[in-house]
């Protein structure tokens, strides 16, 4: 079943285009990561969705409801949706209990409600409950906010850039407990994000937003590996793009033929590796190449390389332990299928 | 902030004199109240007059700070959260009040209307003219929440209603009770507005008292009775100002609020701020543009005024805000300095007592130094300098407010690279802290001008004999009803107390104004 349907929505401020024909789907108990760099209207998209904003046209679909349209805005408090702030938002007048308690019925309030079983789902001690959540870390927020949202059990969850204000280390661990809860509620999820590594690792599916368009809606794995295009390639990950010549299947370029990961149209291309398909081997078993600079980060590092007939260098991802040295001379392999796009005529 | 250990003692005495300034008219005049003796003080307490004032004033205080707290949190609301077409300039407006001297508005009505004399025309003055005393903390409040609450709330299945009260509301408390409370201070120590009124509270019976017996037990154990009750509420009011802020948890960034649409509610909303702009600027301005065009016989009392006359008035105005500036500038900067840079419980022991000054009211101040004067300073007697430091002692919270601000704003660690640079401490003084925080004094300064300016209290009891100044020409006429020969003074006071808060409006912005305005009552 479909939890959220959008049908070319647009959004404009004055003169200013946000957003522009988006139409989009979300499967009921999917989590859906919105993934855009900043300014490219990926927040908006999300208060739209919310009623926060005013839509200026096309519709959204909450289920069966039509809750935005030609002359249709249902407000917020009627959409049903559960909605987690970039920093939490709690209300800092209440205690956690009283947080998370806040969307329920009067009577609900009163006894606390599901509060217990809430705080176990995000993975906090039922001994926050009577905290004030000034007393509460960055992400222990996140989780009490995001608790709040879950606990009048809404059709869909949005979150806006939950984990970019806490650090790296609890950003990971806040992850994992958000993703975790999300999962066992079987709740539908939009989450916006600027952070490539969260949309893939967190995401059903990617949507990606690029000046207010949606470039590509996909399973993380199809996006990274077939983008829609060498732009996004680049946007998403490193990618070492090279000429080459698509035929039969297949595609030839400086470092040999390799097989496509969808098809393409014969003719002149632009071939996308990704660094880590990257292999550095003894001399003499594959294109050689002299290590330029090694960038270490322990668990693996990147080395840039000058390759033999080409111009630029290029990029590869190899693990920690066989980090090469300066001025080693090396022979590149290219691990897998590659994808390939046809020049731009 | 790097914060010194230990406040040098130099510095630490300097501080001093004006907090003991400060309490020496608060342990006079309980001093007096307690010599009255028991048994004497339960017959003068324990009658119908006192009975009557306190009624009065606690009735007034009530209804007054209920309509302020209303006015002044819808009028914030609407300012800052709702397409109001030209919320700014309301937003401009709705400040306006407080610029002009309570008393000139209590004029200004009973000159339209003898009816509006006792406990409604007093309702009346004091709501519109202490209600921004609401409207500005609730609005900076307003402004410093994170809409995000709003919106969650309404995510959470809130209605607009219900998010204002449960979200919005709980967090405007502090600011909300803080300004009810200012509200109540200047109901208790208000004097020219409720005396022109004919409205009895303790001030007004003070003044009676101290014009028939000088220096009598009645009007002591009054003054006593209201020293309590001014501190009672200035307590009140820096527990709330001390209890935690409800901050924004979280650091991440802000999106401006979403301003909700009126709809067809803006006509009706318009139409009370266009009410709410006749009732509390249009009319005082109005008025006395009227009695000017009047000729002094048209009023119920002929009186002509002369431009010589005008002159001296405006001239001494003029001289003895100077002077009052001066002072309260000159006590009040060791006291920000230390405030500044130095912690401790002295420290903050001779802040505090500077702030008192915030809740004391003018009367009793000027009735402590007549005493003080009579009984052992007589050469002060009736002297300038006695009125002069009576100004410096009222306006001194005013003034270490500001010279607090202007030295936080020349970081300490500014003055520590220039000593690094190589520069001496006069150095530093002179190339650092000067352009840094001289402004800001300025404009301290500048504040405690337009107060000592637009006061009338102290002026009355304290003014040496002939003198005569905007503030006593005004009470003059207008206490014999002569309105059209009050109008010029009036007109030249609020134009100096208006021109003067537009002008440190526009250089140092809305906060610093709302300190100068709020202390200005």
């Amino acid at each position: 079943m479909t939890a959220l349907a959008l049908d070319r929505v647009t959004k404009a401020f004055g003169a200013r285009t946000i957003l522009r024909d988006i139409t989009l789907e979300v499967a009921s108990g999917d989590l859906l990561a919105v993934l855009g760099p900043s300014g490219s209207g990926k927040t908006t998209l999300l208060r739209l969705i919310c009623g926060f904003e005013r839509s200026g046209g096309g519709t959204i679909r909450l289920g069966d409801d039509l809750v935005s349209g030609p002359g249709v805005h249902r407000p917020p408090e009627r959409r049903h949706v559960g909605y987690v702030a970039q920093d939490g938002a709690l209300f800092p007048h209440l205690s956690v209990a009283d947080n998370i308690a806040f969307g329920l019925a009067r009577r609900e309030r009163r006894r606390h409600h599901r509060v217990a079983e809430l705080l176990e789902l995000v993975g906090l001690p039922a001994s926050y409950a009577a905290r004030p959540p000034q007393e509460l870390s960055g992400g222990e927020q996140q989780r009490v906010s995001l608790a709040r949202a879950l606990a009048p059990q809404p059709g869909l969850v949005l979150l806006d850039e939950p984990f970019s204000s806490l650090d790296a280390g609890l950003r990971v661990e806040t992850r994992e407990a958000v993703a975790a809860a999300l999962r066992r509620t079987g709740a539908t999820a939009v989450l916006v994000t600027h952070d490539q590594a969260e949309a893939l690792s967190m995401g059903d599916r990617v949507a990606v937003l690029r000046d207010g368009v949606l470039v590509q809606v996909a399973a993380p794995e199809t996006l990274y590996r077939r983008p829609a295009d060498i732009a996004l390639a680049r946007f998403l990950g490193e990618a070492v793009v090279l000429p080459g010549e698509a035929a039969d299947g297949s595609v030839h370029c400086l470092l040999g033929r390799f097989s496509l990961v969808a098809p393409c149209a014969p003719g002149g291309v632009e071939v996308l590796i990704r660094p880590e398909q990257i292999r550095l081997a003894a001399p003499g078993i594959g294109h050689p190449a002299v290590v330029e600079a090694v960038t270490y980060y322990g668990h693996d590092c990147s080395v840039s390389l000058s390759a033999a007939g080409l111009d630029g260098r290029l990029t590869a991802l190899v693990p920690g332990y066989a980090s090469p040295v300066a001025g080693a001379v090396v022979s590149l392999q290219v691990e897998g299928p590659v994808a390939a796009y046809p020049t731009a005529a | 902030m790097e914060v010194a250990a230990r406040p040098p003692r130099r510095l630490l005495a300097a501080a001093g004199v004006g907090a003991a300034l400060v309490l020496l008219p608060i342990g006079l005049t309980l001093l007096r109240a307690a010599e009255v003796g028991g048994p004497r003080a339960a017959h003068l307490l324990f009658r119908p007059l006192v009975g009557e004032l306190l009624i009065n004033t606690a009735s007034l205080a009530a209804v007054s700070v209920v309509l302020a707290g209303i006015l002044g949190t819808a009028i914030a609301w609407f300012v800052e959260r709702t397409q109001l077409p030209g919320r700014r300039f309301w937003a401009v407006l709705a400040a306006v009040p407080l610029a002009i001297p309570s008393f000139t508005t209590s004029y200004a009505w009973i000159s339209i209307s003898p009816d509006l004399e006792g406990f409604a025309g007093a309702v009346l003055v004091v709501t519109c003219s202490y209600y921004p005393l609401v409207y500005l903390p609730v609005a900076a409040a307003l402004r410093g929440m994170d809409p995000a609450l709003e919106e969650t709330a309404r995510a959470l299945n809130c209605g607009p209603v219900g998010s204002f009260l449960r979200v919005v509301l709980p967090q405007l408390r502090p600011a909300l009770l803080g300004g009810m409370l200012l509200v109540t201070l200047n109901v208790l120590t208000e004097f020219g507005a409720f005396a022109l009124l004919r409205f009895r509270t303790f001030t007004t019976e003070i003044y009676v008292q101290f014009r028939a017996s000088f220096d009598g037990p009645a009007g002591s154990l009054l003054a006593g009775v209201l020293i309590l009750l001014c501190l009672l509420c200035l307590l009140a009011e820096l527990r709330m100002r001390g209890r935690a802020r409800y901050g924004r948890i979280g650091s991440g960034t802000r999106r401006a609020a979403t301003l909700h649409d009126l709809g067809r509610a803006r006509i009706p909303v318009l139409a009370g701020f266009a009410l709410l702009g006749v009732v509390t600027v249009g009319v005082p301005l109005g008025t006395v543009l009227y009695w000017l065009t009047q000729p002094g016989a048209a009023s119920i009392t002929p009186a002509e005024v002369s431009p010589a006359l005008l002159t001296q008035a405006t001239l001494a105005s003029v001289l003895y805000g100077l002077g009052g500036a001066a002072v309260a500038t000159l006590l009040a900067l060791p006291i920000g300095f230390l405030a500044t840079r130095y912690r401790g419980p002295t420290v903050t022991l001779i802040e505090r007592t500077s702030y008192l000054t915030q809740g004391l009211p003018g009367i009793v101040i000027a009735l402590a130094l007549v005493f003080l004067a009579v009984h052992y300073l007589h050469l002060l007697y009736q002297s300038a300098l006695l009125m002069i430091f009576a100004y410096g002692i009222q306006f001194l919270c005013l003034a270490v407010v500001g010279v607090r601000a202007a030295f936080a704003q020349a970081q300490t660690g500014l003055e520590d690279t220039a000593r690094a640079l190589g520069l001496g401490p006069a150095a530093v003084a002179w190339r650092v802290m000067l352009p840094l925080a001289g402004p800001g004094l300025g404009a301290a300064a500048a504040m405690v001008f337009v107060s000592v300016v637009t006061e009338l209290t102290a002026t009355l009891l304290l003014a040496p004999i002939g003198t005569k100044t905007l503030a006593t020409q005004i009470w003059a006429d207008t206490s014999t009803l002569a309105f059209a020969a009050a109008a010029p003074y009036t007109a030249l006071m609020m134009i100096i107390s208006l021109l003067a808060t537009w002008l440190l409006a526009r250089r140092f912005g809305q906060s610093r104004v709302r300190l100068a305005t709020s202390s200005l009552a």
